[in-house]
């Protein structure tokens, strides 16, 4: 026999509330109030017991829509049991200590595999079986801006240009097909540097090819960029972001109140500067392979990005700030035999 | 033994609390968490009743509390679209931004649509002391004030928004309602031209100071911080003057409600809630939550009237239309 379970009685008509006991006899939920008049009696299979969370008050729906609520979650957990029943296995989890610290470790655990492993394996995959031209337009846009917002016209005589990209297609004439584009532009606030677009063009400002002496140094910077284009570096950080961006407003997104809300973009901005510098690795690594095969020493590559370190005069930030990894790394790395 | 003066109408019982505890969340909160990715983000949905209930479960008024009645399935459905519809406009902004600009205004059409479904699901889905709310605003209206208000607000170039502003608040409460009950929320246009009056000018003494230091690198510096500054004050004075304003303001039936949010207060609140946030990795978000929630409801009160005099409304439970309420879509929509 389980004891009387004191609660609130709600006819479901009226907002007032009846203080009143539940009681279980034989297979009925009878409920009294404070006199010990019998307001509701019901069979026990024909209510709905609301699940268990925390020490929120517990529900009991009745058929006619009338509703019996009670603090007493473990007498009402008593009851179920009574019946045979079993009570709800996740408020048992959310209640454990060492549940929570186990579900803890799995979820930090699946989160950085998911997110260093998981995801840009499934960025790879999907982008070498999307088509070579989706990203064609959005190429286009990107240099029209570049265009519009930060380069000038190129300052290079054409007969210089013609040299430098017949230099690129001289080495590369042994080895497989590639499809690129070479395209000039003056950097102006930008400097010297080198840009790849999805759709193969690699721009070089005048500033990087004056800054640069030697043709193995700007051949160099041509294969890096040409990496970014052969590994599809722009779709996959696409496919990656979105994904970040997406999960972290799901998980993350209730939390945030008021100005708060700013604070769900910034797991996806140190995440896409993760990636970044996971692609510039990638990219210097496809580019040392390349200046091997062809015979090219790749130190070349490491005194370009010394050059280029030394001009932009870097300063050492914050790794997880940046979207390039330390250059010191990166000319450590075309050192390795 | 409960107390049996509760019972009785005259007694002033409408204290407002919230008794939930971050320790006791984070519990529900990591094992909701840890089986969303278990199950590729399909449980989210059962997570989100979980956490809307902890939440409503634990705020209580006048010995009873609420609870969320809604159906994790329909919730499932509205994510899935949500998801569909943001993978497909993000992507296509990417790869093809005329394509993709016509999703976003496609999708911006329908924003007044959602507004007022989703209210109407959330609405609908609430309950206190066995009485549903509800959400009477209908889409005609919703796409007046949403869409019509937003043309008028670009024409004006801004002037409108404190007025737009107030029109969006006054329609999603004042067309709430509880069992036959419904609320009355009439504001003030002056509270909001002063607010956006106060950020404005905060904006250009900014801009001025801006370029008296901005000429020398250090400058730059003391600028970002000073404009990080700014930014959180001038939320959490919008944040706390018009909340305050809009919860003052309404009624329901004989019953006030007043809400005495603090500028200072709210900044403190935010500052630790993103110093936490920062060093536990995003961990903290159930104190947070929790915080965020005990904060605002111990800020707010129930005054004057009778909660014991309402009545359900009819055809809330014995008609269909009331299911196919808790059947339509939720899409989670930031308001």
């Amino acid at each position: 026999m389980i004891k009387k379970i004191a609660g609130r009685y709600l006819s479901g008509k009226e907002s007032n509330l009846t203080n009143s006991t539940l009681q279980l006899e034989g297979n009925e939920l009878v409920i009294c109030d404070d006199a010990g008049n019998e307001i509701q009696r019901t069979i026990f299979n024909e209510v709905k017991i609301s699940t268990r969370i925390g020490s929120v008050p517990r529900k009991i729906n009745f058929p006619n829509f009338s509703s019996f609520e009670t603090d007493e979650n473990e007498l009402i957990d008593q009851l179920i049991r009574s019946r045979g029943k079993s009570t709800s296995l996740i408020h048992r989890l959310e209640g454990k200590l060492h549940f929570i610290f186990l579900a803890l470790v799995i979820t930090v655990a699946i989160s950085w595999a998911a997110l260093f492993v998981g995801l840009p394996f499934l960025a790879k995959t999907a982008a070498e079986k999307l088509p070579n031209g989706l990203l064609n337009e959005a190429s286009k846009s990107t240099l029209d801006a570049l265009d519009y917002l930060a380069f000038e016209p190129s300052q290079l005589p054409r007969d210089k240009q013609v040299e430098i990209i017949s230099m690129i297609n001289e080495n590369l004439s042994h080895s497989e097909k590639y499809s690129f584009q070479i395209l000039f532009r003056k950097g102006d606030t930008i400097g010297a540097n080198a840009f790849a677009l999805p759709d193969g063009s690699i721009i070089f400002t005048d500033e990087l090819i004056e800054l640069l002496k030697k043709d193995e140094e700007i051949f160099a910077v041509f294969a890096h960029e040409l990496g970014h284009v052969v590994k599809r570096h722009s779709l996959r950080q696409l496919l990656q972001s979105t994904s970040v961006a997406i999960i972290s407003y799901f998980i993350l997104g209730e939390a945030t109140d008021g100005l708060l809300e700013a604070l769900n973009t910034l797991p996806a901005f140190l995440m896409n500067n993760s990636y970044s510098r996971e692609f510039e690795n990638e990219a210097d690594e496809y580019a040392i392979q390349l200046l091997k095969d062809l015979g090219i020493s790749p130190t070349h590559l490491g005194s370009a990005l010394a050059s280029l370190s030394h001009y932009h005069s870097e300063e050492e930030g914050i790794k997880y700030l940046q979207t390039h990894p330390p250059t010191k790394e990166r000319i450590l790395r075309t050192k390795e035999p | 033994m409960e107390n049996s003066e509760n019972t009785n109408p005259t007694s002033n019982n409408n204290e407002l609390s919230f008794s939930g505890s971050g320790k006791e969340f984070f519990g529900i909160w990591i094992v909701n968490v840890l089986l969303t990715i278990c199950t590729l983000g399909i449980y989210s949905a059962w997570a989100k009743v979980r956490t809307v209930n902890y939440f409503y479960g634990n705020t209580k008024l006048g010995n009873s509390s609420f609870s969320y009645t809604a159906n994790p399935v329909s919730i499932l459905k509205g994510r899935i679209i949500a998801f569909v519809v943001l993978m497909a406009y993000t992507f296509t902004s990417e790869s093809s931004p005329l394509l993709g600009s016509l999703i976003f205004i496609l999708v911006a059409l329908l924003v007044p649509f959602v507004i007022v479904s989703s209210m109407k699901f959330k609405m609908y889905n609430t309950e206190y002391r066995g009485l549903r709310f509800g959400f009477v605003g209908t889409v005609g209206e919703a796409y007046k004030i949403f869409l019509g208000g937003y043309l008028l607000v670009a024409i004006s170039l801004g002037i409108l928004f404190p007025w737009w502003e107030k029109k969006r608040k006054e329609f999603l409460v004042g067309n709430i309602r509880f069992g036959t009950s419904q609320f009355n929320c009439r504001l003030e246009y002056g509270i909001f031209y002063q607010v956006a009056g106060v950020v404005l000018f905060s904006v250009i003494l900014f801009f001025i100071l801006y370029s008296f230091l901005s000429p020398s690198p250090s400058g730059s510096g003391v600028v970002a911080i000073l404009f990080f500054i700014a930014i959180f004050v001038l939320s959490a004075f919008w944040y706390s003057t018009t909340t305050n304003h809009v919860i003052t303001r309404s009624t329901l039936d004989n019953i006030g409600f007043r809400s005495e949010m603090n500028t200072g207060e709210l900044i403190a609140l935010w500052l630790v809630n993103l110093i936490i946030m920062v060093f536990s990795l995003g961990l903290a978000t159930p104190w947070v939550m929790v915080r965020n929630a005990r904060y605002r409801i111990s800020k707010t009160s129930v005054i004057g009237g009778d909660l014991n005099s309402f009545l359900a409304k009819n055809e809330n439970k014995t008609s269909s239309v009331g299911d196919e309420i808790g059947e339509a879509l939720d899409i989670d929509i930031a308001i």
